[in-house]
């Protein structure tokens, strides 16, 4: 699986949109998913902003914390995320989201193959390869 | 060097064969080293390369062959800009040993000019920074020119230092998320244009915040900024979000026809000028905007209530979403740094991360996993998505009214390591409350050298409307 170095098969769990399916991955996500969507559409209190919580958004984007940084993190987020709770007082009633600052048209080429890397090229920046692939960690 | 400081002059010496590239680019390197060793602008030093291209450029012209507009300029590259062949790390340890196998848009178009790379230069990880204080693990943290106990603000704070420290006629390509241009650019008296958002292609760009992400040019003087804009702007098949409007010779915006200023109008924005605003920053500007009224521009008082309000949590809200998903691609298997291969993948994944992302990554991987959980994905990601609309619509209500509107760049003057050691991680973004709202619009703008005061400087914040760097060029060029 030589893919190209621009698309990343192995970061799904991170898209935005695809983040309610991949929270399900196991089944200790599961649970802390149903938790979390309690507090659907509303800012939470800064009391939830605690050291299993921070735990648990780190292990999905998989960091594993050290206590000390832990220690450090929790109230530092929880000082950031109040504060930011403050856009609740902008009314966006129907207000559409921007995910881009300018207008953008879908801009399309031509479907023709062009040249790209060779499989030796694209393994040239990893170690761990065999056989012309890249050799990842096991996955169970 | 012997006089040649400027890249207009140099470019036009190089042409005439009265200076060799390659005895200029020899010395240029050794200075850049030199430099280096005392304040941390480079990450890396490409010698070898940067003199194989000057040799190449002085058998052409020898030759008599065609050379590009640009033959012989001495460029340095932020980091996270791709450079074939060069080790690439956007400022972090997770990169290390990254050697990319192409160019970035932005380095091609400059090669295809004939211009020359010298280097990568220091910043904040990832761009995750105001002060360039937060650099990788295992990085060091560059120095103010001005004062090495003071920050060279962030996060392009390489290319920054060294545009103002070199002697010898050199440019630098910066990068801006939401203010990394124009804050350094500040802190260390340069001038740094942030274009409007597409007018630059993002490819070969390391990614933070993609809907927020731009590549400018950080220079000396405002010649310089306009000639690597024309070389560097336009559409490109390799980026689908750059715009597809025709190349503009900027350089012209600065040309005598265009030096009067008298027929334009800027609005002050007043809660730039308030509370925690320090008050040599305030009146140094000020000084600024009444010599552009003595050049006959139209000067009035303008109000941005919820940018200056909202502007900071909506930004970073929705940069550390971005982020949190543009860095999941770094996990030690295709590229940049790798451990042993231990474990199962989740195992083997965090070890990696866990070990080289520095602590400010960390902690905005974690808010921006956070913001974009379900359950709380509306309330943070979707509502700031929102209020950046709002926020939009206020700056485009301006600039049916104004060719641009000022701001000072940075709210204080470059401060002391010891002074932001003591800033909570929310006292730092604080520091960004002038430059996120046109980042976060797209807007165009511009950090004009406003000034000094007690010998540290001080940058005057010019915003245009989208696709109007021309009128922000005309500004500063009648600020002197």
């Amino acid at each position: 699986m030589a893919t190209s170095l621009q698309k990343n098969p192995e970061d799904k769990q991170e898209r935005p949109e695809q983040q309610k399916t991949e929270a399900k991955i196991d089944a200790k996500d599961k649970q802390a998913d149903e938790k979390a969507s309690t507090v659907t559409s509303s800012a939470i209190t800064s009391t939830e902003i605690n050291k299993e919580l921070i735990k648990h958004v780190a292990a999905l984007a998989r960091l594993k914390l050290t206590e000390k940084e832990l220690e450090k993190f929790v109230p530092e987020l929880k000082e950031i995320i109040n504060t930011f709770s403050q856009l609740n007082e902008v009314n966006v009633d129907n207000i559409e989201p921007s995910f881009q600052p300018v207008e953008l048209k879908n801009s399309l080429r031509d479907d023709i193959v062009e040249k790209s890397f060779t499989n030796e090229e694209a393994l040239s920046n990893s170690e761990h390869k065999k056989e012309g692939y890249f050799k990842g960690p096991s996955v169970l | 060097m012997e006089g040649i400081t400027r890249v207009k002059q140099y470019l036009e010496f190089v042409r005439n064969e009265t200076v060799s590239v390659e005895e200029y680019t020899a010395r240029a390197i050794d200075e850049s080293r030199k430099i280096n060793s005392e304040y941390n602008y480079f990450n890396v030093i490409t010698e070898q390369s940067a003199l194989e291209q000057a040799r190449e450029i002085d058998r052409k012209i020898k030759a008599n062959k065609k050379v590009g507009k640009l033959a012989g300029l001495l460029v340095s590259v932020k980091d996270c800009i791709c450079v074939k062949g060069v080790e690439s790390r956007a400022g972090s340890k997770i990169l290390d040993n990254y050697k990319p196998l192409f160019d970035a848009t932005v380095v091609a178009r400059l090669k295809k000019e004939d211009a020359i790379i010298i280097g990568k230069t220091s910043q904040d990880e990832f761009g995750f920074g105001s002060f360039n204080a937060n650099v990788g693990v295992d990085f060091k943290i560059p120095l103010n020119p001005f004062d090495k106990e003071r920050v060279t603000g962030g996060s392009s704070g390489g290319s920054s230092g060294m545009t103002q420290k070199a002697s010898f006629a050199h440019v630098s390509l910066g990068e801006s998320t939401g203010g990394s241009i124009v804050a350094p650019a500040a802190f260390c008296s340069v001038y740094g244009l942030c274009p409007t958002y597409g007018r630059v292609s993002r490819y070969g760009m390391m990614d933070y915040g993609s809907s927020l992400d731009k590549i400018g040019p950080i220079t000396k003087d405002l010649y310089e900024n306009a000639l690597v804009m024309e070389v560097i702007s336009g559409h490109d098949t390799n980026e689908s979000t750059t715009l597809n409007v025709p190349n503009e010779e900027h350089s012209k915006y600065l040309e005598n026809g265009n030096r009067k200023i008298r027929d334009m109008k800027i609005g002050v924005v007043k809660e730039a000028f308030g509370e925690g605003v320090s008050e040599d920053v305030r009146n140094m500007v000020w000084e600024n905007i009444t010599e552009l009224q003595n050049q006959g521009v139209e000067i009035e008082e303008v109000s941005l209530p919820l940018t200056m309000k909202y502007s900071v949590p909506t930004y970073y809200l929705l940069a550390v979403s971005e982020a949190s998903t543009n860095l999941a691609m770094y996990c030690g298997m295709r590229y940049g740094k790798n451990e042993k291969l231990e474990g199962n993948f989740n195992e083997y994944f965090s070890e990696v991360r866990s070990k080289n992302f520095g602590a400010e990554a960390k902690r905005r991987i974690i808010l921006g996993t956070f913001a974009r959980m379900s359950g709380y994905r509306d309330a943070y990601y979707i509502r700031a998505a929102k209020v950046r609309t709002l926020i939009i619509n206020e700056y485009k209500r301006l600039f049916k009214r104004f060719d641009a509107l000022v701001t000072p760049t940075m709210p204080i003057l470059p401060p002391k390591f010891s002074e932001i050691e003591k800033l909570t991680p929310l006292q730092n973004y604080m520091m960004d409350i002038m430059t996120v709202g046109p980042n976060l619009a797209g807007m165009p703008h511009l950090n004009v050298p406003a000034g000094f005061e007690n010998g540290l400087p001080v940058g005057m914040l010019l915003v245009g409307d989208h696709l109007q760097e021309g009128k922000l060029l005309r500004l500063a060029n009648g600020v002197y």
